[in-house]
């Protein structure tokens, strides 16, 4: 895959160059692509990756680089899971095209292989605000949409990274735009030998050591087909494959001569309609993920091979009904989900049905609020209501203002009912509530631009299902209630200087697990505080940009017996754009962990030190 | 211009400053280090989680109802390694198996870290005879045998399957794997020089004294093997299938730990006798041993597995006598006599 991805890379790229001296006018078509409503009440962030530091970037990396989420990495090429919000790894969703990739067997994502390409929009919604597309996602959830860049005539661009530790990757990205037609085709690859020196501090004299068998590749391609059947509708076909093959270290503790190995491979397909007609927009979309995760356990010479398929229909109608200052929006979902392991006795399947409303009054020009209701039914479970309440202020000149009540709960995965030994049928659901709080405010000061972000929350989840032993078998059993109580602040300043855009953004995310709780028992993997800062220069050449991300100690036990130390991440990166005849150049650099810091974030895991990564990028 | 590079340079200097963090504190702390004085009699053995590195050893001192933890890692400033299987203390030398970090660690009797070997994979018991390691997979049908001085593998046993036990006795090595029960003789190349097949699977081999085994098999038939051991004598059948067996030599009785009930077996010369059974609180059994001077069970609760560990220790009676937290997935004790 990976040389076959080199050779289409370098070919088109040729052909890719050609087209550019004789491609079309740049002038962009409308397109009405239809958006999801969402709630008010809850936050959102968008994250976009910048094309001109990264050929390619997984969500994992994007995150812990931009964000003060806490990822969970099983060093630099491993499984990264993450915590949102103080939940588990299993309470939060991806979507990519309105589709859920999640795996029903685990019941989470693993964010590295998750490659991002620039075109692509990432909007995280933080806690409950995703309701209308499913349940179970507590913490929040990600949803990643290709973009619609209708231009006409052939545009593309080709970049090529190359960093630390061996690591390379290439990005091609081909587009070909008409007045009704776009494709759109991205290929990419990366590989990394990630063999980066760490301090082995299981050694007395703690010597420097190189990592060893952790090798990464990652291939894929992901293509958009797109054409306008008539001026407001349009229809979409979405595809991705996508394959990540890699070594799995052990911990330094165990056997540093010995590896695991993973290969996971992913084809999704979505093809969505949708229609923008004086009834109101209509959506009609189907998607099909299939999943394969191939997992030697070199140690026994045991293979394991998870698969699950999972198809989903969703059929969605807004209308805005301006005299009534009334928007609504309504609609159905159905899911078949199949899955098969060595360790399920025969196949598992998993129907899903569901109807939702989303209503939004608007009471005054500022004053609104809004009303959520799902409905799912799925066989063997009796599920609840579940929705949201919400109410909202927005003034430009005062600030924006909301209050939400939701009320949400999750399915037992596929693993969780059917694994064998200890797989248990009789599992309930987990239930959640929340209630978000959040203000917004922009002003001006002098020559800066500030905006104020914040958030107050609390939650609970009640029946928690977590794997205990019973009788020698691990089993999940629904034990644990927690509850949470956090505090999201953002801080953005900006200010332009003669060329020069000056911003800074600051966010810290508190957490507190149990508050109030008689029991001193904690949430392991879970920081109390984490935080990213960046500063940023830019121009319509240049760019510098520092980021700091910071993480607070956490216990990796729910005694508090043990923690992992707080760390402190610096980056520096800085991107140089020039146009020359109709090409646009960009050449950028990271330097990553500048302060050479070391670190681990699951325990015994090194990660790297100061390392860097160049990339040249060619756009026509 | 001038002045908004100013508040950045400041801004990049503080936050250098701000991620200045500790660099000598790296990886796992313990949040209370243990500084309790201990016995040095009863070794608790915490597993750990697989491929987290916390395994550890800690004393419980029966006197003062006292468990310090961490041992290896405070007398070595270093962790112990993944997954500890198992101890045994031989010629003033203690001997770790790390099941997880595929290696043996070698130590004083101070736990004062000495040697280390690789093994075959992921080693799980061990057996010392005529200088000479004797080393089981958890995975390979194999025994790696290995010299004590140079710790270099010497030779590889093949087995049908992988061994449930090793152990010595009268300074050969008795191996139990399957149905089978095998004798091999270092002072012979370690030749096999005996050889013999239950009709069901063995489930628990335990040392009665210098010149009896006794062994539960799959249908949780007791049998004894007793010297020359050239046949296996059933005493009888257990009431109920057990999980977890221990010996109690001073009192010739066998426990069979069955849920929450411990049953109590008397051994006879050639029978086996219920005698009485009493409950006890842990909820998940991981490790149950014996300490048969002081009469007392130790019975190891991992609990949720992301906490330490429980230990509940029970007179002969069932009587509890004392509770304490351990590392994390304690699997048995090494209590020396």
């Amino acid at each position: 895959m990976k040389s076959w991805a080199r050779i289409v890379c370098f070919f088109l790229a040729a052909l890719s160059s050609a087209w550019a001296q004789k491609h079309d006018s740049l002038a962009e078509i409308e397109v009405v692509d239809y958006q999801l409503e969402s709630a008010e009440g809850f936050k959102q962030e968008q994250l976009k990756i910048r094309d001109d530091l990264n050929s390619n970037q997984n969500l994992g990396e994007a995150l812990r680089e931009l964000s003060p989420i806490f990822v969970r990495s099983y060093g630099s090429n491993g499984i990264a899971t993450l915590s949102l919000r103080g939940t588990s790894s299993n309470h939060t969703r991806v979507t990519w095209n309105n589709i859920d990739i999640s795996s029903p067997n685990l019941g989470l994502v693993d964010y590295s292989t998750l490659n991002l390409s620039a075109d692509e929009e990432v909007n995280l919604l933080f806690g409950l605000g995703s309701i209308t597309e499913g349940s179970g996602a507590f913490g929040g959830s990600f949803q990643i949409k290709s973009g619609q860049n209708w231009q006409r005539g052939f545009h593309g661009s080709l970049s090529q990274e190359l960093g630390s530790f061996s690591r390379q990757g290439t990005n091609l990205n081909l587009s070909y735009g008409k007045e009704k037609l776009l494709f759109n085709l991205n290929l990419y690859q990366k590989t990394a030998e990630n063999n980066f020196p760490f301090i082995d501090i299981t050694a007395v004299d703690r010597p420097e050591r190189e990592m060893s068998n952790s090798n990464f590749s990652q291939s894929g391609i992901k293509a958009n087909l797109s054409y306008r059947i008539a001026p407001k509708s349009l229809l979409r076909l979405n595809l991705w494959y996508n394959e990540v093959d890699r070594q799995l270290a052990p911990p330094i503790t165990g056997d540093l001569s010995a590896n695991d190995n993973m290969l996971d491979r992913n084809l999704v397909a979505v093809l969505e309609a949708s229609t923008s007609t004086q009834v109101g927009d209509f959506m009609l979309n189907w998607g099909q993920v299939y999943n394969s995760n191939l997992f030697f356990l070199n140690t026994a010479g045991t293979e394991n091979d998870n698969r699950f398929t999972s198809q989903e229909v969703n059929g969605r109608w807004k209308k805005e009904f301006s005299a009534y200052k009334l928007k609504m929006e309504n609609g159905l979902q159905g899911k078949f989900q199949n899955a098969s392991s060595p360790s399920y006795g025969n196949p598992a399947e998993r129907q899903l049905a569901a109807v939702f409303t989303n209503v939004e009054k608007r009471f005054t020009k500022n004053l609104g609020s809004y009303l959520i209701v799902r409905k799912e039914f799925s066989p063997g479970f009796a599920l609840p209501l579940m929705g949201s309440f919400g109410l909202f202020y927005k003034d430009q000149s005062k600030g924006e203002y909301s209050l939400a009540y939701s009320s949400n709960y999750r399915l037992p995965s596929l693993n969780d009912l059917y694994w064998v030994p200890g797989g248990n049928p009789d599992l309930k659901v987990e239930n959640s509530f929340s209630i978000d709080l959040r203000a917004q405010r922009r002003f001006n000061w002098k020559a800066f631009k500030i905006k104020v972000d914040a958030t107050l929350y609390y939650s609970e989840i009640d029946e928690l299902i977590q794997w205990l032993p019973r009788n020698s078998i691990w089993s999940p059993i629904n034990v644990k209630f927690r509850n949470i109580l956090g505090q999201e602040l953002k801080l953005d300043i900006s200010r332009k200087v003669k060329d020069w855009q000056i911003s800074s953004s600051a966010q810290v995310f508190i957490s507190q697990q149990n508050p109030g709780s008689a029991t001193n028992t904690k949430v392991p993997y879970s920081p109390n505080m984490s935080g990213n800062l960046q500063l940023a220069a830019e121009t319509k050449n240049w760019l510098f940009r520092y980021l700091l991300n910071y993480t607070d100690r956490y216990f990796t036990d729910e005694a508090g017996d043990f923690y992992m130390p707080t760390y402190a991440i610096s980056d520096l990166q800085a991107a140089y754009r020039f146009a020359h005849k109709k090409l646009s150049y960009s050449l950028g650099l990271k330097l990553q962990n500048i302060g050479n810091y070391p670190y681990q974030i699951l325990p015994y895991r090194p990660e790297p030190g100061m390392n860097f990564l160049l990339n040249l990028a060619l756009k026509w | 211009m001038v002045k908004g590079w100013k508040i950045i340079s400041l801004l990049c200097l503080l936050c250098l400053g701000f991620c200045s963090c500790d660099r000598d504190i790296i990886g796992p702390q313990a949040s209370n280090p243990s500084q309790i004085s201990d016995s040095r009699r009863v070794l608790i053995i915490n597993e750990g989680n697989f491929q987290r590195g916390n395994a550890s050893i800690g004393y419980y001192n029966p006197q003062t109802n006292s468990y310090a933890g961490e041992h290896y890692q405070r007398q070595n400033a270093s962790p112990m390694g993944d997954v500890l299987e198992s101890v045994y203390y031989e010629n003033d030398k203690f001997y770790a198996v790390l099941n997880g970090s595929n290696r043996v660690l070698i130590c004083d009797s101070s736990w004062q870290f000495e040697a280390s070997f690789a093994a075959l994979g992921a080693p799980r018991f061990m057996a010392l005879a005529a200088d000479k390691i004797y080393l089981s997979d958890l995975f390979k049908s194999e025994i790696g045998v290995y010299s004590t001085t140079t710790l270099s593998l010497e030779k590889v046993i093949n087995l049908k399957q992988a061994a449930l036990a090793v152990k010595e006795w009268q300074g050969k090595v008795i191996v139990a794997a399957g149905k089978e029960l095998e004798i091999y003789d270092p002072l012979q190349a370690d030749s096999l020089v005996y050889q013999l097949s239950l009709d069901m699977a063995i489930k628990s081999i335990m040392k009665n004294g210098r010149s009896q085994m006794v062994l539960v098999d799959n249908q949780d038939q007791v049998f004894l093997w007793r010297e020359p051991l050239d046949s296996l004598e059933l005493l009888g059948e257990l009431n109920e299938e057990g999980e977890k067996y221990v010996l109690d030599y001073k009192e010739q009785e066998l426990y069979s730990l069955s849920g929450s009930e411990i049953l109590v077996y008397s051994l006879g010369l050639d029978s086996l006798q219920y005698k009485r059974q009493f409950s006890h609180v842990a909820n998940n059994v991981y490790g149950f041993s014996c300490d048969s001077i002081n009469g007392e069970f130790y019975i190891m609760d991992p609990e949720a597995f992301v906490a330490p560990s429980a230990i509940y220790i029970y007179d002969r009676f069932g009587q509890l006598k004392d509770q304490f937290r351990a590392g994390f997935i304690s699997n048995g004790a090494l209590i020396r006599d």
